[in-house]
């Protein structure tokens, strides 16, 4: 993150946001073109559960395209004259590194319960929360024709509660009831076969498709007259869409 | 109810027809609602169907994955249950491509521990690739003299050896029982990793392998640890023996045998892949 923030400072900065349970300090990125206007503002986050390794990912991937196209890709261009983007690229860190030297298929946090003999909160059943406007359900329908487009991948749009399972707490909930206008959880690939445990040669064209949907959002939104603040979204992968 | 000797039928062709069963039965139409191709339920079931498939065709080599939902009904008959009628689409299950179509009732019984599956499918791959495929893995793991092993299948990073490929699809199909076995309307599964593989070398026609399998529960997230022994000879039915580690206790299921509950009428290969 610091390497991107120093070769890209004039759109780049690094903001630090707190401390893990196991104290490790939590960064976002916030890409914006200097300018008197007033933005809205894109909030992205990956990682929030551990093993779901193509989500990180994913967050690398849509950095290193915006600053990557940003001086050549008219839209880009367009829309960070309105727009502000925060990526957090790993929320869940602890659980994250835990993934990798230790449990492949851990999701929670690290934090210590009843005297460290259990472990973890799932931070995507913890926020506050109490939801689909007719903009975000068109606008996520868009995206996922969009994304199909590209490597012909079917993504199902609706409220998660029909099309994935009943949850509550999470930060989808938690950003609609603070008020955010467009929020979204992408679920990525794949279906099943693989799940979390995703293969390499499954890693770009999930990228690719993915960055094309969220760049559809990101229009549509810039396109909207004022909405308010803005959008938000976090970014799980799942076995079995 | 089939037998499993009419399970094997041979190259048929078979058109598929939507109005075939819908809506015909034994008992009066009783509340009968339409679902919404994106429904999760309806999905869960089609899964459930696929599992029951999977494990009675006992095929490495033609396992299959859901595709989409085409169309799907549930029927609610009050004291006994719940019905779904499914027709979806269906992938190879490794490499995802299109390899047709399956009609299907799942049926979650108040008073039966399983869901009672019946399945037609139509099939676009080659039937005599696939008995090839499945032999050829066969004859390998006969010749072995000394039991292969493995772990981690797949490894963190996605990765399968080509040499454990057919044993982990072998894992597939053996645990296509045991999520069919604890599949509820509610609770899904799928099979997200070998821990590990160990084969035990037979006197007689079979391949038998012991494997730790981690299964994962939807919506739960949970990861349940399963022990499974499957032994196997292509052509004939899988057996499958398998325990749970969930929580604090062990559960023991009774050997499989699986020809209750449901029944497939096998599989109809499409000859010339028109559809």
């Amino acid at each position: 993150m610091y390497q991107i923030k120093e070769s890209n400072s004039e759109l780049v900065t690094q903001h630090y946001l707190g401390m893990t349970y196991e104290n490790r300090p939590v960064y976002y990125l916030k890409i914006s073109q200097p300018s008197d206007k007033v933005k809205k503002i894109i909030w992205m986050d990956c990682g929030i559960h551990a093993r779901e390794w193509i989500s990180p990912a994913f967050c690398q991937w849509f950095v290193k395209e915006i600053l990557q196209n940003y001086k050549t890709d008219p839209k880009i261009k367009s829309f960070l004259q309105n727009l502000d983007i925060y990526i957090l690229p790993v929320l869940n860190i602890d659980g994250y590194i835990y993934s990798w030297t230790t449990e492949r298929l851990w999701r929670k946090s690290r934090s210590p319960h009843v005297n460290g003999t259990c472990f973890g909160t799932d931070l995507n059943r913890n926020f506050n929360g109490s939801w689909c406007s007719k903009f975000q359900v068109e606008a996520a329908e868009k995206a996922a024709v969009a994304l199909k487009g590209k490597h012909g991948t079917n993504f199902t749009v609706g409220p998660s509660s029909l099309v994935l399972y009943k949850t509550s707490g999470s930060s989808r909930d938690w950003a609609h009831m603070i008020g955010i206008p467009f929020s979204y959880t992408f679920e990525l690939r794949d279906k099943g076969a693989y799940g979390f445990i995703l293969p390499p040669d499954q890693i770009l064209p999930t990228c690719e498709e993915t960055t094309t949907a969220v760049m559809t959002i990101i229009e549509y939104v810039n396109q909207k007259d004022a909405v308010g603040a803005g959008e938000t979204w976090s970014c799980h992968s799942f076995s079995g869409m | 109810m089939q037998r499993q000797s009419e399970a094997r039928l041979g190259p048929l062709l078979l058109l598929l027809l939507l109005p075939l069963a819908w809506g015909k039965g034994p008992s009066p139409p009783r509340a009968a609602e339409e679902l919404q191709v994106s429904n999760r339920l309806a999905g869960q079931a089609a899964r459930v169907a696929l599992h029951y498939l999977n494990y009675r065709l006992g095929s490495p080599s033609a396992l299959r994955a859901l595709g989409q939902v085409r169309k799907a009904t549930l029927k609610t008959i009050p004291g006994i249950g719940h019905k779904y009628y499914l027709q979806f689409t269906t992938e190879d299950y490794k490499s995802s491509l299109n390899v047709g179509t399956c009609l299907a009732t799942v049926f979650y019984l108040k008073r039966k521990p399983r869901p009672a599956v019946n399945i037609n499918c139509t099939y676009t791959k080659d039937q005599k690739q696939i008995r090839e495929d499945d032999y050829s893995f066969y004859k390998k793991m006969r010749q072995q003299t000394k039991p292969i092993i493995g772990n981690d299948i797949p490894d963190s990073y996605g990765n399968i050896e080509p040499a454990l490929e057919p044993a982990w699809a072998l894992a597939v199909a053996g645990s296509s029982y045991l999520m069919w076995e604890k599949s509820t309307e509610n609770l899904g599964y799928f099979m997200a990793q070998v821990k590990n593989v160990k084969q035990w070398i037979t006197k007689d026609d079979s391949i038998d392998f012991d494997y730790s399998v981690v299964l994962h529960e939807i919506p739960t997230q949970e990861m349940i640890s399963c022990h499974l022994r499957v032994i196997w000879t292509p052509g004939h039915p899988l057996k499958v023996k398998y325990f749970c580690l969930s929580e604090n206790q062990w559960s023991e299921s009774e050997e499989g045998s699986g020809t209750e509950s449901g029944s497939t009428n096998g599989i109809f290969n499409e000859k010339e892949a028109h559809f």
